[in-house]
């Protein structure tokens, strides 16, 4: 036993086993979770095992050539199904993100004017037939809905509710010649009314006719709805001025006006059953 | 003459630990990289230690004792919690290979598979007990039959192989 302790490679080995030890608690002490003669080796050894990684990921793209095609099948249905999964999420997202963005729109219009009365619809389909872009709405007359009640999108004018039955309505928009509503321009106080281009300029315009050659509007101007007449409530945003043209038919001028609103594009509307002032003509 | 054969000796000596130590290299990284070597079911796989007892029992304690320690080394770097259990568990299993070989058993393939199943039996069952008996909790027997005892089992059909290689580089050696 003696000669066992004497030997040289036990002494070695009880020398390695104490500094392996005191490694070990030095790192303990010290919480780093690995020891000085650990940390040295992974420096080391760090392109290796990276070059060995690399290596594995060729092997295993090579191996993935001789599975089998009933595994590859299952796997692309499972894949397919998780696809259609995660697009049905993704669509629902988009409604959920268009919908929350409407309602965020809706309620600074509500903290502006407390006093209206509003109930969300969704477009259910545009009148193919009218050129100008006419929208029916999902809510109608059970809801409270009535003929001249005005459509909103956010702070901007869409129209007004033109036909009504009892579960959806029609929405002449601003851009048809048949829309007219008191206006104002911000900045200038310019007064007016808008309506629809004849010809059908675009759904996202209308126009500011019979402006005298010396008033102060200008391109940029923000036009309101001017609040009178008992349909429209004051400040509703109708668009801006994109253009002022001289009108074809008098001597007068007209100004293009652009809505913020695409009919194109929107999905949900708001449209407001009660407002003070409704139905009254000052 | 009598200088020259032991520079001789001395280099081939050097030049078989060389190839000892470039195994022991490319062992590691096929343990530790689950892409280059088959596991059914995930099973580690811990091919370092019937190596280590291999080259202990064709090396001797001392030198057993140092590739055992270099395995361990290479292993703890990469390991997450072991500070150091591999580095002194295989250091112990070159040199116990070494000395029993020295004292009492021969060298041969019977000896080699005994000794290393018990190491590997032992190595699982101890970093087992010590790593993960506690956290695993009452699903901790379960834990260690399907993995830690599964991986002896599986460890133990390639021992073979490892005598078979470092015998071949050690054949030349002169005792």
């Amino acid at each position: 036993m003696n000669s066992f302790f004497k030997k040289k490679a036990t002494k070695i080995l009880g020398t390695i086993l104490v500094a392996l030890i005191l490694g070990a608690i030095i790192a303990g002490i010290a919480h780093s979770g690995s020891t000085p003669l650990s940390s040295v080796a992974v420096t080391i050894m760090k392109p290796f095992q990276q070059v060995s990684t690399f290596i594995g990921s060729g092997v295993d793209y090579f191996c993935d050539y001789f599975r089998s095609s009933d595994t590859l099948q299952k796997e692309n249905a499972q894949l397919k199904q998780q696809i259609a999964d995660y697009q049905g999420e993704l669509a629902d997202y988009e409604n959920t993100k268009r919908t929350l963005k409407t309602y965020e729109e809706f309620l600074g219009v509500k903290e502006e004017h407390p006093d209206f009365k509003f109930i969300s619809a969704s477009i259910l389909s545009r009148d193919a037939s009218d050129a100008f872009g006419s929208i029916i709405l999902s809510k109608g007359s059970s809801k409270g809905v009535k003929v001249n009640d005005p459509v909103i999108y956010g702070k901007n004018l869409v129209g007004v509710v033109t036909d009504v039955n009892a579960t959806s309505c029609t929405v002449t928009t601003f851009s048809s010649p048949k829309f007219n509503a008191a206006v104002y321009e911000v900045r200038s106080n310019v007064m007016g009314y808008v309506t629809g281009f004849e010809n059908g300029a675009g759904k996202k315009y209308c126009k500011l006719p019979g402006l005298d050659k010396d008033c102060n509007l200008a391109t940029g101007g923000v036009i309101c709805t001017l609040g009178i007449g008992g349909v429209f409530p004051k400040n509703l945003i109708v668009g801006t001025v994109s253009e002022i043209n001289k009108s074809k038919t008098d001597i007068s001028n007209y100004a293009k006006v652009e809505s913020n609103v695409d009919l194109a594009e929107i999905k949900d509307v708001f449209i407001i059953t009660e407002f003070n002032g409704q139905g009254i003509t000052q | 003459m009598e200088s020259g054969t032991f520079y001789n000796e001395n280099k081939a000596n050097q030049l078989r630990r060389i190839k000892l130590a470039v195994v022991v290299f490319v062992t590691f990284l096929l343990q530790n990289n689950s892409s280059l070597f088959i596991r059914p079911t995930d099973v580690p796989v811990m091919l370092l230690v019937p190596l280590i007892v291999c080259i202990g029992m064709f090396e001797r304690e001392k030198w057993g004792m140092f590739f055992g320690l270099f395995a361990g080394i290479l292993v703890d770097a990469f390991s997450a919690e072991s500070l150091c259990f591999h580095s002194i568990a295989l250091t112990c299993i070159g040199f116990l290979s070494g000395l029993l070989i020295t004292g009492i058993f021969r060298n041969n393939l019977k000896t080699c598979l005994l000794f290393s199943s018990v190491s590997i039996f032992v190595y699982n069952t101890v970093y087992f007990l010590l790593y993960y008996v506690s956290a695993a909790g009452i699903e901790a027997d379960y834990i260690y039959i399907n993995i830690y005892f599964a991986s002896v089992i599986y460890t133990f059909l390639f021992v073979g192989v490892f005598y078979v290689i470092v015998r071949a580089i050690c054949s030349k050696k002169k005792d």
